[in-house]
Parts: structure tokens; sequence; C-alpha cells
């Protein structure tokens, strides 16, 4: 137990100690908190350059539509700008106010002018007028303020009195579509597609990168013949486990502060929006039960475990980190086959491809995580398969520590599949 | 088991009938060894004879196909043993972006020493291979910042630091520079003076006749030579050998006696000085008779001892010089 402690604290240790380690752990978030937070902070900068305040909506329908959308833009989402200035003019005066504005506009007064004419009562056409590139979102928020205060007016102009006309006009439609667990609570089925996918990539590329670890870790022991010193002094299942349960310590270390670190950004996604000016709604959290949490830990470590310990029998067979290279390609070629049929299963979670690969043990730790984010996956797929992934997963490593005390004494030659065959026959 | 009863408390290793295949070859044929406790040991033999595989066998690091091994009394697999044991191979290396102290640390937790009392054992040993002094203390720097002598004594250290019962070093004094050989030969004589037992494998036969108390010469799998040196050296029924040094001006007298078939089988002349290997039957004291009797004048005249390395060519052929025997080093 001491030699097996010993092991683990060496690996964990020096990992968690490297260079290495402390970049990704901190580029990890970073990265993240990029990808979550610039797209919409750059977007809301890109509309905060068009402010209401300074355009001038020209106003010759006669109707007041001009001072109700003025309200409605500056109002609206940013409550604090100020309106746009309203100018309304005649028939006759409409060519020398827009000849005016025109002038403003070239010498850099204003940002640009809406003119709201008959044309615009008539058919909802208005022509918007800028210096600068027109920002979509803008666009769109005009014309919806557009859209509410013609309908009100034709409503009003229907009898329907200013008070009820505005409660018309106002009425917006989404549908947001919920699905509802087991456990009777509701989840959004689009942030549930949205988290299933992420913890099946997250999943995929967790074990890719640390089998990665693994694989780099037995050839560099074998190569710098440090593996012989060690296996005088312990036994090789002994130096595998310590190793596989090292380096998945560093792994869980890890992705806890990686998950912690998009857990808080993202719940305090408006706060930190409100710190950079920006206005954001805050985007809910898929609901995720104890035992949910509890069966994502189980598959990550288990399919890492079953692929640690085929990284670990490629590179101790493995004679030059070149040749670990080439020969880990069935092993990768295993996890790219379940992220390539990734979509099909999405698009039919319950389908029998999707079912299939949610109990073979070499997909499972990627699909069943992406089912059970879909669909309400029964108890006894979720036993069947988690049972096959761990039965798999021992019995991987139990060859692995077979092949690993000869392998890794075999320094000239790399052994033919007979031989290794032979070795995992061997009895202690 | 049968072979239970065999069990001598007075062997360090034991290996009886230990036969190891490989895939392609016979790596070690039907060999029996005895390696008696506190003793220095030498396996000596070309490279390719197996001393890495009987090393290996030893350790457990791998099983022979026939035969068994016991190790400080217990079967060589008992899990135990390990910690009693102490292992430099032939071919070295460690963590190199660890530091020395973690690494050193590391070997010693694996060989069951508390952290505690494996710093104090760093720390003295770093100041007895000089790495640790006043002014600077080697056991921070990362392996990668050595030279590779260094690394070396770090492996040695590592080897020896939990204090084991039994020794084994795979060709310890290759790639050591002259200063950093005799720390090593110091610590392995040291250790012998302590009670422990120390088997090392080389192909310096000079080292080996210097340092060990038995050694075994193995060759194509087989131990060809295995006993204690002295009992090898006066067994070995060659002719004796006599190195002789005139006075100036007696050359000429001795030649007539250097000259009789039935007293000398061959003269190596080194004008002053010839080294005498007698004719069969002859022996040295009736030599130096005929040479006071012819009125030489004799300025030195030795028996010469045989050299591990001539007892080797003798029983291995010359075939094992030229696959990288050597007898000086």
């Amino acid at each position: 137990m001491d030699k097996l402690m010993a092991v683990i604290g060496r690996e964990f240790g020096e990992r968690v100690r490297s260079k290495w380690f402390v970049l990704t752990t901190l580029f990890g978030p970073l990265l993240l908190a990029g990808l979550l937070l610039l797209p919409p902070w750059i977007a809301a900068r890109t509309n905060a350059s068009i402010d209401p305040s300074s355009l001038v909506f020209i106003d010759q329908t006669g109707t007041g539509l001009g001072n109700a959308v003025a309200v409605d833009v500056g109002g609206g989402v940013r409550a604090t700008a100020t309106p746009p200035l309203v100018l309304v003019a005649t028939r006759e005066q409409i060519d020398s106010v827009v000849a005016l504005q025109r002038a403003s506009l070239m010498s850099g007064a204003i940002a640009g002018y809406l003119i709201l004419d008959t044309v615009t009562t008539a058919g909802g056409t208005a022509r918007l007028v800028l210096r600068d590139g027109v920002p979509g979102a803008f666009t769109e928020r005009l014309e919806a303020s557009l859209a509410r205060q013609l309908q009100r007016a034709r409503l009003i102009s229907l009898g329907v009195t200013d008070e009820n006309a505005d409660q018309l006009a106002r009425l917006t439609v989404a549908v947001q579509t919920v699905r509802l667990g087991g456990d009777g609570g509701e989840a959004s089925t689009r942030v549930n597609l949205i988290f299933g996918f992420g913890v099946a990539i997250l999943l995929y590329i967790a074990i890719v990168l640390y089998g990665q670890i693994v694989l780099r870790s037995v050839t560099e022991e074998k190569q710098s013949r440090v593996s012989e010193v060690v296996l005088a002094s312990v036994p090789a299942r002994i130096l595998l486990a310590g190793k596989i349960i090292g380096i998945g310590g560093v792994a869980l270390l890890q992705l806890g502060l990686w998950t912690a670190a998009v857990v808080t950004i993202l719940a305090n996604r408006a706060a930190i929006f409100a710190k950079l000016g920006v206005q954001a709604v805050s985007v809910p959290l898929p609901p995720i039960s104890g035992e949910s949490i509890v069966l994502l830990v189980a598959y990550f470590l288990l399919g890492y475990a079953l692929y640690a310990a085929l990284f670990a029998i490629v590179g101790s067979i493995a004679t030059s980190e070149q040749e670990a290279q080439q020969a880990q390609t069935p092993v990768i070629m295993l996890l790219v086959s379940s992220m390539a049929l990734l979509q099909t299963a999405i698009g039919n979670p319950n389908g029998s491809i999707a079912q299939w690969l949610s109990l073979i043990p070499f997909s499972s730790p990627i699909m069943m995580p992406l089912r059970m984010g879909l669909i309400n996956v029964s108890t006894s797929d979720l036993v069947v398969s988690i049972g096959v992934l761990g039965l798999t997963a021992v019995l991987a490593l139990l060859m692995a520590g077979q092949v690993y005390r000869t392998a890794l004494l075999m320094y000239g030659k790399r052994p033919s599949l007979r031989e290794i065959a032979r070795w995992m026959r061997e009895v202690d | 088991m049968a072979h239970d009863d065999t069990e001598d408390p007075r062997y360090a290793l034991e290996l009886v009938g230990v036969t190891k295949r490989y895939a392609s070859h016979e790596a070690l044929r039907d060999i029996s060894l005895q390696i008696r406790r506190g003793t220095i040991f030498g396996l000596l033999g070309p490279n390719g004879a197996g001393k890495t595989t009987t090393i290996r066998l030893s350790l457990n690091l791998m099983k022979p196909d026939e035969g068994h091994i016991r190790v400080l009394g217990e079967r060589a697999s008992e899990p135990s043993l390990v910690n009693r044991l102490g292992y430099l191979p032939e071919e070295r290396g460690l963590y190199r972006r660890m530091t020395v102290r973690r690494v050193l640390r590391f070997l010693a937790r694996i060989k069951g020493v508390a952290r505690p009392t494996a710093d104090r054992l760093i720390d003295e040993w770093m100041e007895r291979f000089g790495m640790r002094t006043s002014d600077r203390d080697l056991a921070n720097a990362t392996l990668d910042e050595l030279s590779r002598g260094m690394q070396q004594k770090i492996q040695f250290i590592g080897t020896v630091l939990h204090d084991p019962e039994l020794v084994i070093l795979d060709e310890p004094f290759s790639g050591l520079d002259p200063v950093n050989a005799q720390s090593v030969k110091d610590t392995v004589v040291d250790l012998r003076r302590r009670g422990k037992t120390v088997v090392f494998s080389t192909h310096l036969m000079d080292i080996a006749e210097r340092m060990c108390d038995a050694v075994a010469i193995v060759n194509r799998g087989q131990i060809v030579l295995n006993g204690e040196l002295r009992e090898i050296k006066s067994q070995y029924s060659g002719p004796a050998r006599v190195s002789v040094t005139f006075d100036s001006g007696s050359v000429t007298a001795a030649a007539e006696v250097l000259a009789d078939r039935t007293l000398v089988g061959q003269v190596d002349d080194h004008v002053n000085q010839v080294d005498v290997t007698l004719a069969s039957g002859a022996t040295t004291q009736q030599l130096l008779e005929r040479l006071v009797t012819a009125k030489v004048g004799i300025a030195r005249f030795d028996r010469l001892e045989t050299s591990l390395h001539q007892i080797f060519l003798d029983r291995v052929g010359v075939t094992g010089v030229e696959a990288g025997m050597s007898g000086h080093g």
C-alpha cells in the first residue's frame, strides 16, 4: 500500500507541480471565459456604437409615430439611454429638414436620421440613414418597435381604446421546449442538448488527453530505463495502477477546477456583463441531480481507466516515442469512431445505434452521458452499460499489468502479437 | 517443495539448475551458483553471455523456465524480499526532470523507507559523495542539470540508500571516471565490511581480481568457472611462471640455463629481465638453483601469479576477448 501511495504521489505530485499543469489549468478557464463572454460582449459593444440619443427621427406622418418609436427604442432594453430627438415636419418642410439633418450627419454632429412618412404608415417601410455600417441588432429592434407602434395605431383607428391597443401590440410569442425529468423536474431541452453534447465532448477530450499522458509517461519510463529500477522494487501491476490513479487524480483535479470555473462564470454571467457595461440575461444552468453527477464521474473514471490501460500496453511495447505514436492509432480509432457517430446519436438518442453505442464499453463513456442529457435512460440500461464498462476496464487493466512487466524490460525489438498473448497468459 | 530443504543460511543467493529461454535462443542453460553472505562476488563474462539475465532472474524481474532461485534464504518471488535488495541496472536512467532529493526520496519510499529517515539518509550520502557541502547542495538540482557522472552517482546512492542486505550491481564501473569509480569501489568495500553481500557483473577482469572474494565466469549461457578467487588460482594447473631480473652483465651467463628445454618452456625476453614459463615437471626451486650454480647475478626473482584474465583465456578462449572482454580497466 505504501508503495502504491509512493507511485501515486510521484505521478500526481510531479504533474501538479509541472509548468504544463499550471498553464493548462489557468488557460482552460481563460479560454472558456473567452468563449462564453467575448462574443456577447463584442456584439453588445457593436450595438452600443449606435447610441439612440445620437439619432434624429424625422416624423412626417402626423400621427405621433416618431415619438412613440423614440420612447420605445430609447427606453426599451436600455432604460438609461436618452430617446432620439424627434422632429415633426409637414409635407412642405420635409425636404429642408432632411437636407439640414443630412448636413449634420456629414459634419458628424449626429450618428444618423430616420425618416417616417406616409409610406411608413401605409406600407411599413422607413428609411434609416447612417454614416457607419448597419448594426443588425439595432435595425431589428427598430423594426420590432415600428411594427408594434404601427399595429397600435391601426388598432386605435379601428376603434380600440389606447390601453387595449397597447396591450395587443405588445403581445410577443416564444416557444420554450421543456423536458420532464424522471424525478418530475423540468428542464429546457435546448439547454439539455448543449449540456449533453458538452459533456460528451469534454469526456472525449479528457480521455484522449489523459490517456495520452499515461502513454507518454510509460514510454518515457521505458526509454529512460527508470522502469527497471522501479520494477525491482514495485510489482508491475502496482506501478501501473499507481500511474493510472495518479494521472487520473490530476485529471479529476483539473476537470474539477475547469468545471468550477465554467459554472462560476455562467452563474455570474449577468453580473459580469453588468460590470462590463453590457446588459445580458443569465443562462439557466441545467438542473443536475446528485446521481447524474456520480454517474458522469463514474463514466469518466471507468472510460479513462479502460483507455489508460490500452495506452499503457501500447506505451510499454513500443521501443521509441515515434513508434508509440504510430502504435496508438488503433486505440485512438476506437475513440474517434464514437465521436463520428455522435451526430447520429443526437438525431435519434433512442435509436438502436445510440443504444448499442451506449452499451459497447469503448464508446459508452461518451455516448451514455450524451443520451443521459437528451432523454431519460432507463435504469436497467445504465446498470448494464456501467457493468460492461467496468468489467472491460478491469480486464484491460489486468492484461496491461501482465504485458507491462515483460514488455518494459525489452529494449531492442517490438514484441509480436503472439508474444504479447503469451505474456498475458503467464501467471505470477 | 523439495528445494526448500536445500536452504542454507550461509548463502545470500543460490541458483540451482536455472534455465531461461527467450523466443529465439537459450540465454541460460542449467546454471547453478552459490554466493556466500558477506562477500563480494564478481559475475564475469563477455557481452551477451547471460550476466544480465542471471541478475534479472535473481531479482525476480523475470521468471526462470527451469530451476529455482533463493535470495537471502527466501524464494526469489517472495514479495517482502525487494526491500532487502539494492539493484543498479546496467541501463541507467532516472526521472530527469525531478530534483535529486525527490527522486531519491521516491526510490527510498518504494523500498519501504519512511520519508524523514529517507531525507536524513539522502543528506548523509550526498555529503559522502561530495555533492552536498556548505556552499552547495545538489539535492535541489534536477537530474537534467547534472553531469552524466553525477547522475550515475545519484543512481548508485538510490541503490544503497535503504541499506540493503544484498546489493546487485550490473556493470557498476562502466561510464565512471577514475575518481568516481574509486568512490564506488570504496563504498562496495565498506558494504562488505558491514556484513552486506555485493554481487556485481563486469567485463573488467582486473577490478574483479582486486575486489572479489569469489567469481563466476559465464559464457554462452553457461558457467565455465566458479569459486573462491584464491582456490581458483591455486587449483589452476597451468605451468608456473617466473620473472627474473639480472644484474648487468649476467645475461650471457643465464643464456645456457634458459636454453635447457627440460627446465624452461618459454622465455619472454626483455633484455635485463625475462618472464619464464617453466617446462612441465620443472619447479621454480630448480630454476633458481641452476641460475645460482651458473653464477648468474640475480637482482629480482618473482613468482608470477596467474591472472584471472589468463585463466579466463584458458577456459573460454580468445573468442571471449573478441566479444568485448578486457583484462584492463
